[in-house]
């Protein structure tokens, strides 16, 4: 036991990232349920992490109330986001969300109560590693339940067709909103951890890389159940510090993953395709 | 059970829809039929909530429900299935038909998440009833079949039963027949009657296999150019000359084709089969086009005409048969070859490409061409099409319907072909741009150019051809001489029955 | 007034830049629908190797413009190769082409990262003589005139290739409706793989010229800011649409000249994107864009 609690220990930083990393992807994979895609999930991230890091630090509030107040709030700014944009389609919505995210990173840049481009420091060490795999476990019970009912049939219907989906009596508007809605809450969840186990929080993290990082999690996991995003989000994770000891050729290999994925599992890698026929060929 | 009053809708400057006015009888099967174009599906659209019209009113079971959106109108108990095909084709069929049920259950996230009551007896009634309807349909055994992955007949009867998940009281079906056979067509107006009989609902259906339309129908509408043209039994649309003449076109004194002896052949087209996932169109049909003259190709709606010509040009794949150029045997090559070696198709719809300008658009049907005549062949054309000389320079978007069809059949005559091939240009076009069009047709022609003709508008292709081939379900069913064809009945059966 | 003009004039210049950057990002949208974000990199990869053509081997401007030009037109060929055309073989969605652009962009940082290093290098000081003129009150750089002067012709070359040239017009054709390009007969592949070379040339001399503009700012990560501003200007200029870009280049460019000097610079980022943020909900296809209609 002690040789894991040493494991853990050396590595713990980056399995906390790699838990966080998941439920950020699940973030951008309940909106591509419903067909939408989203680029400004590290935004509403970082307003879930600047909230519920102002109120720990600043006002004392314990870890859950905190990182519940975050993830309202940045559920309650995914819907005012969503509702004009939910006209939009494909690229022009991501382009949207994308926009969302520069102004939210801009602000947090330049308001005082973000604390500027240095952001905020000192934060409270509440989150640990219970605290994210319990709330990411209870993201993947509520994916489970999700995509088994009335409601993720409904957004799967949205995203194959839209027409149709009206033409069977599903409230598209609707549901499109309560998907944004989701996905601010776990994104602000996501941040609010983060927060709490980096003891900082910067805008830096609200910026554009960051936001398609997460989009490359969902998409290289692949996006046909709940469990592709989270292997996306922990492979991507885990594999570049994995190979952090090749330095310079960090980025060739990060570069060279992607395209690889991209380009052999279209699907990304939980694709049920692929496992399947492994599966026949035995 | 349903009122349709004074509906019209303009697209632009375009009425689809002009001052139509229809009524749907509780428990009656009334069929829709009209040539393409006539304005059909947006009725259905308007109907359904898809589209708002632009005038007029929608009445279902006494209730006003003219603007209302889609959902809203399915709810109250109207459901439809799609010209195109619209399921959710990753899912597997059961799958679709209990999405169907969506809007007659209740369960919310919460009620998931908690695994309440009414959730999971939702979702096992659900899937009962699924399974029902689908053994309704005649598709039990293929539930877990991912929809996109049936047959295309299946799919039509999943959608069918997809819509009466939804608990309608009036059915609205959009071609349900397209590209079934004989047997399947049978059986699906078996089901069409069992819905009314056994399950007491108000079909209303557009369909253009008058098989289907004659046996199965109380009564029929018929729409052309957007107005209701005639209306009654399906004895009485039948021997209708307004009717007969909207799909068949009218007698009129026009140009004869300037004779010619037949020359060598051309295009030669050998027992071909070819088609699309859902499965062949073309089953073995042979074809010939001599030089200096035109042949036409003509048959109902579905028969297969343009899948023929988009296979002669290359954007389908023959699945077996073969297609020669002169001696060159084009069947399964790639399109920009067989546009090199002088093949011109002038696609349904005209397909100009809008923001480029007159001229660009000209320039670009010359591409496959690499010698020096480009600018010269531009003037002469010029020339013969008045027209497109003033609008030089202006974006083709802005021309008129019959302008751009005119662009589109020079813009063929650009990549000086040995065959120019001609996808239904009176489509959609007023009857005087009719006239012109088909004039200038001749006019190539008298230039010796041969050319493939597909028309819907059946006296109008053989008045102005020399030989014609009559398509139907996929196979020649007769073919001849133009004049001779003229007034063979058997043209006229393929068309109305 | 003087003051607003003379910001006028360097919003221009910057703008132009700009604009010759985004009108790559919208010529590979108008033809693929896809964004293309290996597009910045290749601008750091054109500001790279025209260091070394003007630092290290001492190549006079007009040669270094035509050599980059040529170069980063090449890359362009490699990246539709690899990165997209295998793709289209596997009709997979525009999400995978984003994906898939984005490891290439990350490769070629990478790549540029060992030949040049991560430091950032500037170009010889004497390639444009530091010369002033004055035109009525207000004062122009030699080196604006120069950049403002490349970015002119390249644009009109540009434009005579689209209007004038078959292959123009093959490209102009595939992105309207590539269903009726091909039975035009135009060949769908080749005629993407000239597009990105043309893109591609286009982004890397945008790289020089901006390698100029700001002294010692030519490094490998030098891309990513214009990404965004990419972006942005063909949001507001219209996707797909050349002028459109060229337009919102310039927008962005003495938009952001302005909102630093009569706003303030922090708040710069903020209220450009939330201008963008609204031209999307309210009028998506931007400025000069069009409807999507067409069938691909």
């Amino acid at each position: 036991m002690s040789a894991l609690t040493g494991l853990y220990a050396g590595y713990s930083s980056l399995i906390l990232l790699a838990g966080v990393a998941a439920l950020l992807a699940l973030s951008v994979y309940v909106t591509l349920m419903a067909g939408q895609l989203s680029l400004g999930n590290a935004a509403l991230a970082a307003i879930g992490g600047y909230s519920a890091a102002i109120l720990t630090r600043d006002h004392h509030f314990p870890l859950w109330p905190a990182v519940l107040s975050g993830a309202a709030i940045a559920a309650v700014v995914a819907v005012a986001i969503g509702i004009p944009a939910l006209r939009l389609r494909g690229i022009y919505l991501a382009l949207a969300t994308l926009a969302f995210g520069e102004v939210v990173r801009a602000a947090a840049l330049n308001l005082k109560i973000t604390g500027g481009a240095l952001g905020l420091i000192n934060i409270p060490p509440l989150a640990g590693f219970w605290q994210v795999y319990g709330v990411l476990a209870a993201t993947a019970f509520f994916f489970y339940r999700l995509e088994r009912s009335r409601v993720g049939r409904a957004f799967a219907a949205i995203r194959e067709d839209e027409a149709a989906a009206r033409a069977m009596g599903i409230k598209v508007t609707h549901y499109k909103v309560l998907a944004f809605a989701i996905a601010g809450c776990l994104a602000g969840v996501a941040g609010a951890l983060t927060a709490h186990f980096t003891y900082v929080i910067t805008p830096a993290q609200a910026n554009f890389t960051e936001a398609v990082n997460i989009l490359t999690f969902a998409v290289v996991g692949g996006t046909s159940t709940f469990v592709g995003p989270m292997a996306g989000g922990v492979l991507l994770t885990i594999l570049p510090e994995a190979l952090r000891g090749l330095r310079e050729d960090r980025l060739l290999l990060d570069g060279a993953i992607l395209m690889a994925v991209t380009i052999y599992c279209p699907n990304g890698i939980s694709d049920p395709r692929l496992w399947r026929w492994r599966r026949a060929r035995r | 059970m349903l009122a349709v009053e004074r509906l019209s809708r303009n697209f632009g400057g375009l009425r689809a829809l002009d001052d139509v006015s229809l009524a749907v009888r509780d428990g009656e099967i009334l069929g829709l039929i009209g040539p393409n174009g006539a304005g059909k599906t947006t009725l259905f659209n308007v109907v359904t909530g898809f589209l708002r019209p632009t005038a007029g009113r929608v009445r279902f079971r006494g209730e006003e429900i003219t603007r209302w959106p889609a959902d809203r109108v399915t709810a109250r108990g109207v459901a439809r299935t799609f010209q195109n095909i619209r399921l959710f084709r990753e899912m597997p069929a059961v799958e679709n038909v209990v999405v169907g049920g969506h809007v007659r259950t209740r369960a919310t996230l919460l009620d998931a998440l908690a695994h309440t009551r009414t959730h999971r007896d939702e979702e096992s009634a659900g899937r009962v009833r699924a399974r029902a309807l689908l053994a309704l349909v005649g598709l039990d055994g293929r539930e877990t079949t991912p929809a996109g992955a049936l047959a295309y007949g299946d799919q039509r009867r999943l959608e069918i039963a997809r819509a009466l998940a939804t608990r309608p009281a009036l059915l609205l079906l959009d071609e349900p027949a397209a590209g079934m056979n004989a047997a399947e067509t049978e059986a699906l107006m078996q089901l069409i009657r069992r819905l009314r009989d056994e399950l007491g609902l108000t079909i209303l259906l557009i369909e253009h296999d008058m098989k289907l339309v004659m046996g199965v129908c109380d009564r029929v509408a018929v729409l052309n150019f957007g107005r209701k043209i005639a209306e009654g039994s399906p004895e009485e649309v039948r021997r209708d000359p307004t009717v007969i003449e909207a799909y068949l076109g009218r007698r009129a004194e026009r140009r004869a084709p300037v004779a010619v002896r037949a020359g060598e052949v051309v295009l030669a087209v050998e027992h071909l089969r070819a088609g699309y996932a859902r499965g062949d169109v073309l089953h073995g049909v042979s074809l010939e086009v001599r030089a200096g003259q035109i042949a036409t190709l003509i048959g109902a709606n579905g028969a297969g005409k343009s899948t023929l010509l988009r296979t002669i040009s290359g954007l389908l794949r023959p699945r077996a048969g073969q297609i020669r150029l002169g001696h060159v045997a084009i069947g399964g090559a790639a399109p920009d070859r067989i546009v090199g070696l002088g093949v011109a198709h002038v696609p349904e719809g005209r397909q100009i490409l809008a923001r480029l300008t007159v001229e660009e658009n000209l320039r670009a049907g010359a591409y496959a061409r690499r010698d020096r005549d480009i600018e010269r062949d531009l003037a002469t054309l010029s020339e013969r099409f008045p027209v497109l000389r003033e609008r030089r320079a202006q974006p083709a978007g802005t021309l008129s319907g019959g302008e751009q069809q005119m662009l589109a059949i020079a813009r063929g005559l650009m990549a000086r072909p040995r065959l120019l091939m001609l996808d239904e240009p009176s489509l959609g076009l007023a009857p005087q741009f009719v006239d012109r069009v088909f004039e200038v047709v001749l006019g190539v022609q008298a230039d010796g150019v041969p050319i493939l003709l597909v028309e819907q508008n059946a006296q109008l292709a053989l008045e102005t051809a020399h030989w014609g081939y009559v398509l139907e379900s996929g196979r020649i069913a007769t073919q001849g001489s133009a004049d001779r064809l003229l007034g063979d009945a058997a043209v006229q059966r393929a068309y109305l029955g | 007034m003087t003051v607003f003009l003379q910001q006028l004039v360097n919003g221009i210049s910057l703008g132009s830049v700009y604009a010759l950057f985004a009108v790559g990002f919208t010529l590979v949208f108008g033809v693929l629908e896809i964004i293309n974000l290996a597009h910045p990199a290749v601008l750091a990869v054109g500001a790279l190797v025209a260091y070394t053509l003007l630092s290290t081997l001492g190549v006079g401007l007009p040669l270094a413009v035509a050599s980059t030009l040529l170069a980063t037109g090449l890359l362009g060929l490699v990246l539709d190769a690899a990165a997209f055309r295998p793709l289209r073989a596997r009709r997979a969605g525009p999400l995978a082409s984003l994906i898939t652009s984005i490891g290439a962009a990350l490769i070629l940082v990478s790549l540029a990262q060992r030949v040049w290093g991560a430091e950032p290098l500037g170009y010889p000081p004497g390639t444009i003589p530091l010369r002033f003129f004055s035109v009525g009150g207000l004062t122009i750089s030699l080196l604006q005139i120069v950049i403002l002067g490349t970015v002119i012709v390249l644009v009109v070359a540009l434009r005579l290739l689209m209007t004038r040239t078959r292959v123009g017009i093959a490209i102009r054709a595939v992105a309207e409706n590539p269903a009726t390009a091909s039975l035009l007969g135009v060949p769908f592949n080749r005629v993407v793989a000239f597009t990105f070379f043309l893109t591609s040339a286009l982004g890397g001399v945008a790289g020089l010229l901006v390698g100029m503009l700001f002294q010692g700012s030519v490094s490998p990560f030098m891309g990513d800011t214009y990404g965004l501003k990419g972006l942005a200007a063909i949001i507001l200029g219209g996707m797909g649409d050349i002028t459109g870009a060229m337009l919102g280049g310039l927008a962005i460019g003495v938009g952001e000249v302005m909102i630093v000097q009569y706003l303030s610079s922090s708040y710069r980022d903020a209220v450009a994107f939330g201008l963008l943020f609204l031209v999307l909900v309210i009028r998506p296809t931007g400025l000069l864009g069009r409807q999507r209609s067409r069938e691909a």
